[in-house]
Order: C-alpha cells, then sequence, then structure tokens
C-alpha cells in the first residue's frame, strides 16, 4: 500500500517536502523509518529519534498505518 | 492558518470570595508577539505575581553573526502540546493562568520567538511555572528553528537546554 509521508526540518533536507512510500500492509513507524533509511543513509540518525504522527496526533511505535494516510515525520524539537 | 489570541481574558471570579476559573491559552502565530498585550492578557484581583519570558533572536550564535531565524511548527500537534503543557503546569502549581505564545515564519534578531506569562497568587509557584512551560514548549512542542548566518551558511536548532 501507499502512504503520505511528511517531513520537518533536518528531514526536509534528505527528502524535501513529502512524499509518497509503499510500505507493507501491516507497516508501523519502524517500517517507515527503514525503507525512508534506504532511501537515503544520510538521514539514518536523525530517522531514529523522529516520532511519527498524524495530522493531530502523536502515533505510538506499534501504531499500524492506513493505505492513503498522511503521515508526519518530527525530529526532535528545537523551539523557543 | 496561524492564529494568535490576545484578547484580555479575566479569570472568572471577580468577587474575592467567589470560585475561581483558571485561564489557560496556548497559541502559534506567525505575527510579531506583542510582550505588552501578553502581559495584561491574564486579569484576576487574586493574582499576585506576574511572570513574563520571552526567548529572543539572539545576533552571535556558534560565534557567528545570526541574520534571521526561521520558526516552522505542525501548528496542530504543536497547539495541542502547548495546551497540555499548560495543563499539566496548573496541576503541578497553583496557577491562576498562564499564556503560551510561539511565532512561525521568519524572524529578526531581537524578535520575540516565544512568550510565557504565568500568573499566580506567590511569585515562587509563578516562577517556577514559568520556567516549567518553557523548558517543557523548549524540548517536545514540534517547533524548529533554522538558523541563518551572515556568511550565508545556514544550521538547524538543536535542542537547548540553557
Amino acid at each position: 500500500m501507499t502512504i503520505e509521508v511528511f517531513f520537518y526540518a533536518q528531514l526536509k533536507d534528505y527528502f524535501g517536502e513529502k512524499l509518497m512510500l509503499e510500505v507493507s500492509d501491516e507497516a508501523t513507524a519502524v517500517e517507515i523509518r527503514n525503507k525512508l533509511s534506504e532511501k537515503n543513509a544520510l538521514a539514518a540518525d536523525w530517522l531514529k529519534v523522529s516520532r511519527l504522527a498524524s495530522d493531530d496526533a502523536f502515533l505510538s511505535e506499534d501504531f499500524a498505518v492506513a493505505a492513503g494516510g498522511r503521515y508526519y515525520l518530527l525530529p526532535p524539537s528545537s523551539g523557543g | 492558518m496561524a492564529e494568535s489570541n490576545l484578547t484580555p481574558q479575566s479569570a472568572v471570579g471577580v468577587g474575592l470570595n467567589l470560585p475561581l476559573q483558571q485561564v489557560f491559552i496556548a497559541s502559534i502565530t506567525d505575527r510579531a508577539i506583542d510582550l505588552n498585550a501578553v502581559i495584561q492578557q491574564i486579569r484576576h484581583p487574586h493574582i499576585g505575581a506576574r511572570v513574563l519570558f520571552s526567548g529572543e533572536i539572539r545576533g552571535l550564535s556558534h560565534g557567528k553573526e545570526v541574520t534571521r531565524l526561521e520558526y516552522t511548527a505542525h501548528k496542530v500537534l504543536a497547539k495541542k502540546h502547548m495546551q497540555q503543557v499548560l495543563q499539566d503546569a496548573a496541576l503541578e502549581f497553583p496557577l491562576i493562568g498562564a499564556v503560551c505564545i510561539h511565532r512561525i515564519g521568519m524572524l529578526e534578531v531581537s524578535e520575540s520567538a516565544v512568550a510565557v506569562l504565568t500568573c499566580g497568587r506567590h511569585r515562587s509557584e509563578t516562577y517556577a511555572a514559568n520556567r516549567y512551560i518553557i523548558d517543557r514548549v523548549k524540548a517536545e512542542t514540534p517547533i524548529w528553528k533554522r538558523e541563518f548566518f551572515a556568511d550565508g551558511t545556514s544550521v538547524w536548532g538543536e535542542n537547548c537546554l540553557h
């Protein structure tokens, strides 16, 4: 299945604003990070410390993403 | 759409013996933060201490001259998280009210990027609550900054513990 992944901060430099990602039907944050690391190994360290989120909630590591869903990878915060 | 709520709020219970309904406001804005408006945003006769923190753009960072900073956010989550931090602060400290406003977009040196107002009965808990809120917002709220330097380089901000 295909999902849409949006990026922020450092991850935007590696992947742009968003991309369509092909994942398995049981995909979780772990698989998403692994697939993205395969696409760009330079981003692996940032992916490891980034949280997965939906439009309005942080998602747990074992949350199963849905086909066609919009998801966000959030690097560690640096506001203030 | 970024939003800001700078309308003065009165904590319910203007009579000194009426029960108090606390006021907590979190917002993300793409407009300049008006610190004079923020500090007056909560009014209540029980308030005996009012602390305003403003996090501002330093003109020097990493030993280089900073020209501007850009803040981006997952706006929905950032606002929700800031609201949660204010609610947690209310459980931790006897506050009458608190406001947290974070700016996004491109900011110039000396502009305010984040403002935290805490209002309480006494200075001790009011200072402590303010520190609690800004520390958590800086560390946890999904907002990111990019520093741009006079030499043409830029760097994504790292989590600041100062």
